[in-house]
């Protein structure tokens, strides 16, 4: 019998410089879309905002943005690739779920260096049009507060400094890594995870209506909660500053913005916790439909 | 005790043996107690009709399916406690391939796969990509099914592995092409020693390399066996017969093919020629002529004698 020469398996080292560079090549194409966007944004923006006389204020946590990027990146990652077959990845020679750990942790890198860019972005924007980066002023005017309906606020209005706290800038990053995970775990846990997405979409807003409709108060306060609860998915997503604001009229009948409550950054730690372990739970489950043994 | 270790000590004669391979979809058996051994540096060639399961069993030994029952051994190794040093010998064409790098040009695509085999052989590389006539510079999404077909063939020979899966590997080639990846794998055979499992229906096209073959009908690997035994074994035998005769029940699942003209009848069967002839004779039917049958016939043979078990 021959002796025939048995090969190695490749380095972590090599692994990880593969699927760094992978995903970096996939940026390639919408990176410059989005440099294009960004360009032609921030002229309409600037422009806009020097003519209305309205600065843009740095809020980094008061926009859905880089949950949508965590959301998109993932589905750019993993396109065309069947995860349950023989799909390239799986069939190369380590480790299935190291392998997939590697090309996730490669994606939320970008991730990263997309809300860092953000924040720049942001912050010149701020700059430039001369917004504030820390106070802003608010009217705050909460449920209870007395001789005040939420429709006709005909008392007192009240105009606060509200200064967000610093830490809800890492909102961004933490929401958006926790739907990347979220979107990833979809997406390696499920044969077809856009019909499973779909359908849950779907049963969500099939019974938000019927809840609604046949007044089925505890799922109705269930996905209240779930929703824009104190530890509620807004919560994580924009630190609450989303669910407290609401859009009413000024005695003197201009229409504005009031917030009913001020955001609570202990609640947020709570929801952003909460949050997170669900999704890592998920992705979790998802790997192990792809262990070795 | 990895790969590397069990090689050393030399003491694996079959280069793939599975034990008991079981394997249902829902309902369905797709695999019943596979025993498939596939000798040291042979090319074995595994038939079957479609749906006989020949995929899952490829899939089975790169650990991409789950056995329900039974187990795999790669160079005397289990396939799925040590999964990645198992695929680091494998070189795989998969039958059907979806993978998220499709937006790469083919370039880049084998830039990308290159280090995660240590052996990989760019100058090998560059020859098949030649020889092939691959557009190096093409997005893979531009690519046609025979030209992903050939880009598959390359990264499973170019880091030249000890083991070969090829599923169906000339589906969607055009003859041509065919015949030059026939070609281009028997020169990599010779320069390498490498074992083969190949699964197709094209026998005649692989009449010339292959050492062993098994088939498989309804789940089950029915026969599986050298070609020296093959051409022993399935013959096509020609005998009268007194009126009202029958085949006897011993010939069970021994008949591989049957046409009858009058009173003469033709029977492929499998087993030993004198045997065979000494129970017809029982019988009371008398053998006129007796014909080995070529590779492809006898395979053939085999092949629609499993379709009526």
């Amino acid at each position: 019998m021959n002796r025939t020469q048995l090969h190695q398996t490749p380095s972590w080292k090599t692994v990880w410089t593969q699927q760094l560079q992978a995903t970096s090549l996939t940026m390639r194409s919408p990176v410059t879309i989005a440099l294009f966007a960004t360009v032609v944004g921030t002229l309409l923006i600037v422009t806009t905002a020097w003519r209305v006389g309205e600065p843009i204020q740095f809020h980094p946590e008061r926009t859905m943005f880089p949950s949508l990027i965590g959301l998109l990146l993932p589905l750019h990652f993993w396109r065309g690739g069947k995860q349950f077959g023989a799909n390239l990845l799986w069939t190369l020679p380590i480790n299935r779920i190291a392998h997939a750990l590697a090309k996730v942790l490669a994606g939320w890198i970008w991730l990263t260096v997309i809300l860092c860019l953000y924040f720049v972005w942001l912050a010149l924007l701020t700059f430039v049009t001369g917004g504030e980066f820390i106070a802003q002023e608010i009217i705050y005017l909460p449920f209870d507060f007395p001789g005040i309906q939420q429709d006709s606020p005909s008392a007192v209005v009240e105009q606060i400094a509200f200064t967000a706290p610093t830490i809800f800038w890492v909102t961004p990053f933490t929401a958006s890594s926790t739907v990347y995970l979220a979107a990833t775990a979809m997406l390696l846990g499920f044969k077809n995870p856009l019909r499973w997405s779909a359908g849950l979409i779907l049963i969500i807003v099939f019974l938000n209506l019927v809840s609604g409709a046949a007044q089925i108060d505890w799922l109705q306060t269930l996905f209240a909660n779930i929703f824009a609860g104190p530890i509620g998915l807004d919560t994580l997503l924009t630190a609450g500053t989303e669910a407290v604001q609401y859009s009413t009229h000024l005695p003197n009948g201009d229409q504005v913005i009031a917030w009913r409550k001020l955001p609570d950054p202990a609640k947020w730690l709570q929801a952003t916790g909460i949050w997170i372990v669900i999704a890592s739970a998920g992705f979790t489950l998802a790997l192990s439909r792809h262990r070795e043994s | 005790m990895t790969i590397a270790q069990t090689a050393k000590s030399e003491n694996y004669i079959f280069a793939v043996s599975s034990n008991g391979l079981r394997k249902n979809y829902q309902s369905r058996t797709v695999l019943e107690e596979v025993d498939i051994r596939v000798p040291f540096q042979s090319f074995y060639v595994l038939m079957g009709e479609n749906g006989s399961g020949k995929t899952t069993i490829l899939k089975m030994l790169m650990n991409l399916e789950r056995a329900d029952n039974g187990s795999v051994e790669i160079f005397g190794c289990d396939s799925k406690f040590n999964a990645a040093q198992a695929r680091a010998q494998i070189g795989y064409v998969p039958h059907l391939a979806e993978h998220e790098y499709q937006w790469m040009t083919c370039r880049q695509f084998l830039k990308f796969v290159s280090p995660y085999y240590p052996s990989w052989d760019t100058d090998y590389c560059g020859q098949l990509a030649n020889a092939f006539s691959l557009q190096m510079d093409t997005s893979l999404t531009r690519f046609s099914t025979g030209e992903h077909r050939r880009l598959q063939l390359i990264t499973a020979l170019v880091h030249r592995p000890p083991l070969l899966l090829l599923d169906e590997p000339f589906e969607g080639l055009d003859p041509l092409i065919r015949r030059k990846v026939l070609r281009l794998l028997t020169q990599h055979l010779a320069d390498t020693p490498t074992t083969v499992l190949i699964t197709s229906n094209q026998i005649h096209e692989l009449e010339s390399l292959a050492d062993y073959i098994g088939i498989l009908g309804s789940g089950k690997l029915v026969a599986q066996m050298s070609r020296e035994k093959l051409h022993l074994l399935v013959r096509n035998y020609s005998i009268e017969t007194p009126q009202d005769w029958s085949l006897p029940e011993q010939f069970s699942g021994l008949v591989m093919k049957y046409s009858s003209l009058g009173r003469e009848q033709q029977f492929t069967l499998l087993g030993e020629e004198s045997d065979v002839i000494n129970r017809l004779s029982q019988s009371g039917a008398s053998v006129k002529d007796v014909q080995p049958l070529s590779f492809e016939d006898a395979s053939f043979a085999l092949l629609e004698g499993a379709k009526q078990i």
